[in-house]
């Protein structure tokens, strides 16, 4: 079983962010958290989406018709390029968490359309991709959830932590012992939980472990 | 121009027209957790005030193609300055909210506009924004909050002018084509050093052999004049937002009206850098930047505006009308959909890792009448909500007196003040304030009783009682009998038992309990009954099974005479309410869940071999014994001499209403007479008799 403690968690989460930095990633200290001792690091990533079946909302089009004016069309302007609606994407914004019951990192996500709509617990399931979609699918209930927030208060989507202790100390038998090793157990963690969600870590940040020794020999 | 320039211009001279140079207007992207942030400002600080109000805006040039260039609103636009990282542009915004909707609707869109495009031609024409070139992407906010529906809507402008019109005589030219691999390497190791401090989204650059350096943008005139002199080449560069072959971002329009307006007189011609970075892998790769040469000579020099010229840039909604957006957050952030959609998701991941098959919606839409809302009424009232079911009345007389708040896990000490409120209606305004979206009522009613004599002045009140109570019975789906005395469960037995209404009984002793379903009767004179001697050998089928008078051989009568103060109350030991209020609601459960329902067979043997529904098989009766932890499930048939629920009875009831339920009131005899009990009595031997009801006063 590999656990960390808070501290460790924290420790692990602010060396992760130097990298970010260094690699021009985008993940970041989460400022609005209303419980001093809580610490959150987040990402936001837009896709592309895949289709507009956002624009099926219908409550939205009822009102928003009412409010389209008609002649406010500017004239057309020939300096701008038209855009053909090829306005839409996806917003995924990923947090990394501590989990005080199991000890171990969590990942919690919220996704929301270009009209900032939030997606359902059902268009999450639809969109695990191919390669992961048997693993998550097949669990559904215990491996992709809603649930609160932990430090938000809010629904976010959440992958169970239960599993993560084992699964990780399979891959790394030794206890993290220094903000190297902490920070190789949260890559390695992230990518484990991240790819079946949409995110991906680059290799660079997997190439930074082998030019630091671990432990103290 | 320089003769170097000119060279150049000549030699390039393809004969092709100079085309308008088109820029791709930004997507406006924001964050949802914007929005909490925003309804907090408004409750807390914006109130009614409709001064606009500062937000920060970033946009970054490191997309991947396919992505359309976004401004982006984070959730911390309102109270952050600047923007914090690298690869992300500040953007200067202004937030105006409207307080209602029709404001929002009316407020003249054009006025709007021109306001926060006054501000931008006043940064440019007095050189503001020479100093601070992140007002050159400045965007404006509309909004509306309809903060009881959580309905945020918004309106995104991007002001630019039509001034000036920008040309180019050939594409843009992707970096791969115009540079060296060498020389991209150095434009972005000046771009990313933090040497010079100049405006991430604005800048100017040098060129020198192979050597790119960046410089601020107020420095460029200077730099122009030097390069002409010398052999340097000098450009504007912009990081643009934008991921197309031939297109750079809006913010470029904003830039050449400032270049117009203060350096069109020198210059008509200027090279522009588009500067897109993508990080793969950590390495940085420019390549896919632009360099286009833009050409400002179609607006002579002499009509440079004094005035502000048009503006334009309000952004179109996803169906490409001018229109405003409009998101609907209720689901995220109304406290009461939240609490909803809590509670059924859990019950729904109890159902996964129970039992995938277990019906919730059935259980949820039933109907539930508690009578009696204290000590049971209270403990079932709290399990069946754990359940989902959202309609519970509870019908009780009594008020909340000073001993009840320790045991009737609804009631307050407050509730016992000034006399103590009427407990039906304070337990349902409980259930209310555990979970908003419960559909609770209270019914202050005292239930008729056989054996109470009813008084000439208490007719009309009793009469309208009892149609109450057959209203209640009427509307509801599962009736729970919780109260404190035998006889007051006697009325909704009948009552039941004729609308052949699902009724469960649950009754406490000191350390015992027992909780039953009563069998669900057929009614109508056609019907025969099956002969009480033809008992089955494994299972009692649920038409058959008795009520909780069935047991009886004499009729529920006035108990509350002769007794003490503390033997009229229950008193028993506190858990096995709770223990009571459990297993009847778990019955009910298991009662929904079989395929028969209420008609479920009953087992007589202890695990005996019965049709099981998901939750399993289903017992006639449950009886426990607390003091030797020992639980045991009996099942009765129906007695066909039962004050309760035998046909004589239904029959009486059915036929004649109200008058034979007043004889009842007024005489147990009369019971006794009509279901047969008092023939039986006769039939006996004077000898002594066992009595054949149970052993323990079950209250």
């Amino acid at each position: 079983m590999s656990t960390i403690s808070y501290e460790e968690f924290k420790t692990a989460c602010l060396e992760f962010l130097e990298l970010s930095k260094k690699f021009g990633d985008s993940w970041k200290l989460r400022s609005d958290i209303q419980d001093k001792d809580g610490l959150c690091i987040h990402k936001v990533q837009h896709i592309k989406s895949k289709s507009l079946k956002e624009l099926k909302n219908k409550t939205t089009c009822k009102i928003d018709r009412q409010l389209e004016e008609e002649e406010e069309e500017e004239s057309s302007d020939p300096a701008e390029m038209e855009t053909h609606n090829t306005t839409h994407f996806t917003t995924y914004d990923y947090h990394i968490v501590y989990s005080l019951s199991h000890s171990v990192p969590v990942l919690y996500f919220n996704a929301w359309h270009s009209s900032g709509q939030l997606l359902t617990l059902d268009d999450v399931w639809e969109g695990v991709d191919v390669t992961h979609r048997e693993q998550i699918l097949s669990n559904k209930w215990g491996s992709l959830t809603q649930t609160e927030h932990p430090l938000l208060g809010r629904p976010y989507f959440q992958l169970h932590p239960c599993n993560t202790a084992k699964l990780i100390a399979q891959v790394l038998p030794q206890p993290p012992c220094d903000a190297a090793t902490l920070r190789t157990y949260l890559i390695c963690w992230l990518s484990m939980f991240g790819p079946p969600v949409g995110l991906e870590i680059p290799l660079c940040y997997f190439a930074e472990q082998n030019t630091e020794s671990g432990c103290v020999k | 121009m320089s003769a170097r320039e000119g060279v150049a211009a000549g030699m390039d001279h393809s004969g092709r027209e100079p085309t308008i140079l088109q820029s791709v207007p930004f997507s406006s992207a924001v964050d949802a957790g914007f929005w909490h942030h925003f309804t907090q400002l408004k409750l807390d600080v914006l109130q009614l005030s409709e001064q606009a109000v500062p937000v920060m805006g970033s946009y970054t040039n490191t997309d991947t193609p396919g992505l359309p260039p976004r401004l982006y609103v984070e959730y911390d636009a309102l109270e952050r300055r600047k923007t914090a990282s690298r690869w992300s542009c500040h953007a200067t915004g202004t937030l105006i909210n409207t307080n209602t909707i029709e404001e929002f609707r009316n407020r003249s869109k054009q006025d709007l506009l021109k306001g926060s495009a006054t501000t931008l031609w006043e940064a440019i024409t007095s050189g503001q924004a020479l100093q601070d070139p992140s007002v050159l992407a400045s965007f404006l906010m509309f909004t509306f909050a309809d903060l009881k529906k959580y309905h945020f809507y918004y309106w995104f402008a991007f002001p630019a002018f039509t001034y000036p019109k920008a040309m180019h005589k050939k594409p843009p030219q992707s970096f791969t084509d115009a540079l060296t691999q060498k020389e991209i390497e150095s434009l972005l190791a000046s771009y990313t050093s933090q040497e010079v401090d100049f405006n991430q989204g604005f800048f100017s650059i040098t060129k020198s052999d192979e050597e790119f350096t960046v410089h601020p943008l107020r420095d460029y005139p200077k730099l122009r004049t030097a390069a002409d002199s010398s052999n340097q080449e000098v450009y504007l560069g912009i990081s643009d937002p934008s991921t197309l072959p031939s297109n750079p971002g809006w913010t470029l329009r904003n830039l050449l009206t400032l270049v117009a307006i203060r350096w069109s007189k020198q210059w008509q011609s200027y090279k522009v850098v588009c500067l897109r970075v993508r990080t793969r892998n950590g390495v940085q790769d420019a390549s896919h930047s632009l360099v286009v040469e833009v050409d400002l000579s179609e607006e002579p020099e002499s009509l440079i505006p004094s005035e502000m010229p048009p503006c334009l840039g309000w952004e179109k909604n996803e169906r490409g009308k001018m229109g405003p957006r409009m998101v609907n957050l209720s689901a995220n952030m109304d406290p009461t959909r939240l609490a909803e959609s809590a509670v059924d998701l859990n019950l729904k991941l109890m159902r996964w890792r129970v039992a995938p098959q277990l019906n919730l919606g059935v259980v949820q839409q039933t109907h539930c009448l508690l009578l009696g809302a204290g000590t049971l009424g209270c403990a079932v009232a709290r399990c069946l909500m754990g359940w989902g079911v959202r309609h519970i009345t509870l019908v009780d007389s009594a008020k909340v007196s000073y001993s009840n708040p320790v045991r009737q896990n609804l009631f307050t000490f407050s509730d016992c003040q000034s006399g103590g409120r009427h407990k039906a209606v304070a337990a349902a305004e409980a259930l209310l304030q555990i979970f908003p979206k419960m559909n609770s009522k209270g019914v202050v009613l005292s239930i008729p009783m056989p054996g109470h004599t009813v008084g000439e002045s208490l007719l009309n009140q009793v009469k309208e009682d009892v149609s109450t109570l057959e209203q209640l019975i009427d509307e509801h789906d599962a009736i729970f009998l919780l109260m404190d005395s035998r006889e007051s469960r006697w009325l909704p037995t009948v009552i039941g038992a004729a609308k052949q209404k699902l009724v469960l009984t649950a009754a406490l002793g000191f350390d015992s309990f027992l909780v039953m379903r009563h069998g669900i009767r057929e009614v109508g004179t056609e019907v025969s009954l099956p002969s009480t001697t033809a008992i089955p050998r494994n299972s009692i089928p649920g038409k058959m099974l008795g009520c909780y008078f069935c047991n009886d051989v004499v009729a529920p009568g006035n108990s509350t005479h002769d007794r003490t103060l503390d033997q009229q109350c229950t008193v028993t030991r506190p858990g096995v309410s709770y223990l009571a209020a459990g297993h009847v609601t778990e019955l009910l459960a298991a009662i929904l869940q079989h395929p028969d329902k209420g008609l479920a067979e009953a087992s007589v043997k202890e695990q005996g071999n019965v049709k099981e529904g998901v939750l399993g098989p289903v017992p006639h009766s449950l009886r426990g014994f607390l003091g030797r932890h020992q639980l045991l499930t009996p099942a009765s048939t129906s007695f066909d001499q039962c004050s309760g629920c035998c046909r004589e009875v239904l029959k009486a009831y059915m036929e004649e209403g109200f008058e034979f339920l007043l004889k009842v009131f007024n005489s147990t005899a009369y019971l006794e007479e009509v279901s047969g009990l008092s023939r039986l009595h006769h039939c006996v031997d004077d000898s002594q008799v066992w009595e054949l009801s149970d052993e323990e006063d079950m209250e």
